[in-house]
């Protein structure tokens, strides 16, 4: 890196930051083009950040023991939306109703968690499909259980929560008595834009414990399975626990975020506010810089921004632009599944290339030796 | 670290857990609380609604009670406190009255009976369960189409490959 010209640092900058180079783009052309005021955009983007970094954070530990993007963090979405339907049918409401969801989500998580983790223990190096297959499958267990056994097997009794036929939840269930109940507490308003200081401090406490978290000897373990698998297991390292923890810790990091996620909306979609929930969480953080071994906090934060600006500003854009509004809408979520595949390809090539790399280097170190 | 000390530091986790979700239990129970200023009729006796009753709740007014008229507020926790500005007849003094009612637990929806209550009466004669009409009649399901933040809806989803 040292012996390079000025050209080449530049290419490798750009090389190495492809995608939120790409979205810093894409915003810089349609933040004009949408006519949005900076203070309603800058008051938007910090409500996203408030209600979607704790998720996004959750992904960060999996990452670090070498499982990839897990798209298995929906069971931690599930097992926080049944939490708050739980505390919705109680009625336990403002912030008592967030801390005893979050409570409750804890052990449903580690359950699906150490399920998912066992799975993917079977299933060494296709963490990622595995995963995503997962997903789909819990969420039709997901659907059994609240479409069919809470109200019967399941003791649900209020009317706002349970569906008139008398089992089954409804398709929204409101959230209206601890809407936003982290988020203004604590608020302060600088020139209308309102930063949810609470929330901020909880996800300052998460990064803080992920950063711990990597010092510590599990956390060290972590990097060393991620690394290598059999160079950590002759290393001493129980591997397949290593890896069922960091799916655990995440899945229920997950389901906390959901848990915040749901207070700042103020209503559940009973059926499908899990089910995309992993799909835009590492779209987002891979927006951010971040690849399927490599993720840090600034990652996340970045692509919150980078990604969430663009959800914003594209339907307004697409409307300017094309006339019609759907464009923007679809363009979003076009973006979304594009911004994955795109990272997909760009770490395979790269691995490729760098295992040719370290094939052609091995093999000029042997034509030096016959040479001697 | 040994395993009893494992084991012993689980079961403290798990026991502070239990108890900060019994507390939230207890300190986040809702209730919506409907106030009435209307005449009651007890042990055959009659309490007359009273010419205008204002409520507040954390120094905001949350109702204005003139004569049969009924109010709603909502309280997080069994203690209801709220300051009433009585005004018992026509062009009367206006006096000023603290009060504190323990909520029921178990009930959602609680009628106040305001009149009675500043009559002394017992907790029975004031205080009853509000069952809403949406719990005896089955209403029609909601078929709002589920939609997130990203503006996905079941709906768009299914039209989407089509287009």
């Amino acid at each position: 890196m040292k012996n390079m010209s000025f050209g080449q640092k530049v290419l490798t900058f750009i090389r190495d930051n492809t995608v939120p180079i790409m979205f810093v783009v894409i915003c810089a052309i349609c933040i004009p083009l949408s006519g949005f005021s900076f203070s309603y955009l800058l008051n938007e983007i910090i409500t996203r950040m408030g209600r979607n970094i704790f998720l996004i954070l959750a992904l960060l530990i999996p990452i670090m023991s070498g499982m990839g993007l897990n798209f298995g963090m929906t069971l931690g979405a599930m097992a926080g939306e049944i939490a708050l339907i739980f505390v919705s049918d109680w009625q336990i409401w403002g912030i008592p109703g967030v801390v005893l969801a979050m409570i409750l989500s804890i052990p449903i998580s580690v359950l699906l968690g150490a399920f998912c983790g066992k799975i993917l223990n079977m299933a060494k190096g296709r963490e990622m499909i595995t995963s995503y297959i997962i997903s789909f499958f819990m969420n039709g267990i997901y659907q059994l259980i609240v479409l069919y056994m809470m109200g019967s097997i399941i003791p649900i009794k209020h009317f706002s929560v349970k569906l008139p036929r008398g089992y089954g939840i409804r398709n929204t269930v409101s959230l209206l008595n601890m809407r936003q109940c982290l988020d203004n507490l604590l608020a302060i308003r600088i020139k209308g834009v309102k930063i949810p200081v609470l929330t901020f401090l909880i996800i300052a406490l998460l990064c803080v414990f992920i950063i711990w978290f990597r010092r510590t000897k599990l956390g060290q373990d972590m990097r060393a399975v991620g690394q290598d698998l059999n160079v950590a297991r002759d290393a001493g390292i129980n591997v397949e626990r290593t890896r069922i923890i960091s799916i655990i810790i995440s899945t229920v990091l997950a389901g906390f975020g959901m848990v915040i996620y749901l207070q700042n909306m103020g209503n559940i979609a009973t059926y499908s506010s899990h089910s995309q929930i992993g799909m835009f969480c590492i779209a987002a953080l891979l927006v951010g810089g971040a690849s399927v071994d490599r993720a840090s906090i600034g990652n996340v934060f970045l692509g919150v921004i980078l990604f969430h600006t663009m959800f914003i500003v594209a339907p307004k854009a697409g409307a300017q632009i094309t006339g019609d509004s759907m464009i923007g809408e679809y363009f979003r979520v076009f973006v979304s599944y594009g911004v994955i595949t795109l990272s997909l390809i760009m770490y395979e090539t790269k691995k490729r290339k760098n295992k040719s790399l370290v094939g052609q280097q091995l093999a000029m170190d042997q034509l030096s030796e016959e040479a001697k | 670290m040994s395993k009893t000390r494992r084991l012993l530091f689980r079961l403290g986790t798990l026991l502070v857990l239990l108890a900060i979700a019994a507390c939230m239990m207890v300190v986040g129970r809702g209730h919506t609380v409907f106030l009435d200023n209307k005449t009651l009729e007890y042990n055959g006796q009659s309490y007359p609604a009273l010419y205008k009753i204002e409520v507040e709740k954390d120094g905001e007014t949350i109702a204005k009670l003139n004569k049969r008229e009924r109010g709603k507020a909502t309280n997080i926790g069994q203690t209801f406190d709220i300051t009433l500005r009585i005004t018992k007849e026509k062009k009367g003094a206006e006096e000023e009255q603290t009060i504190r009612i323990k909520l029921p637990y178990s009930m959602d929806g609680i009628i106040l009976n305001l009149p009675g209550y500043l009559e002394g009466l017992p907790e029975e004669a004031y205080l009853s369960e509000f069952i809403s009409s949406e719990e005896t009649e089955p209403a029609p399901e909601d078929e709002t189409p589920a939609e997130d933040e990203f503006g996905i809806s079941s709906e768009t989803e299914e039209a989407a490959p089509a287009n």
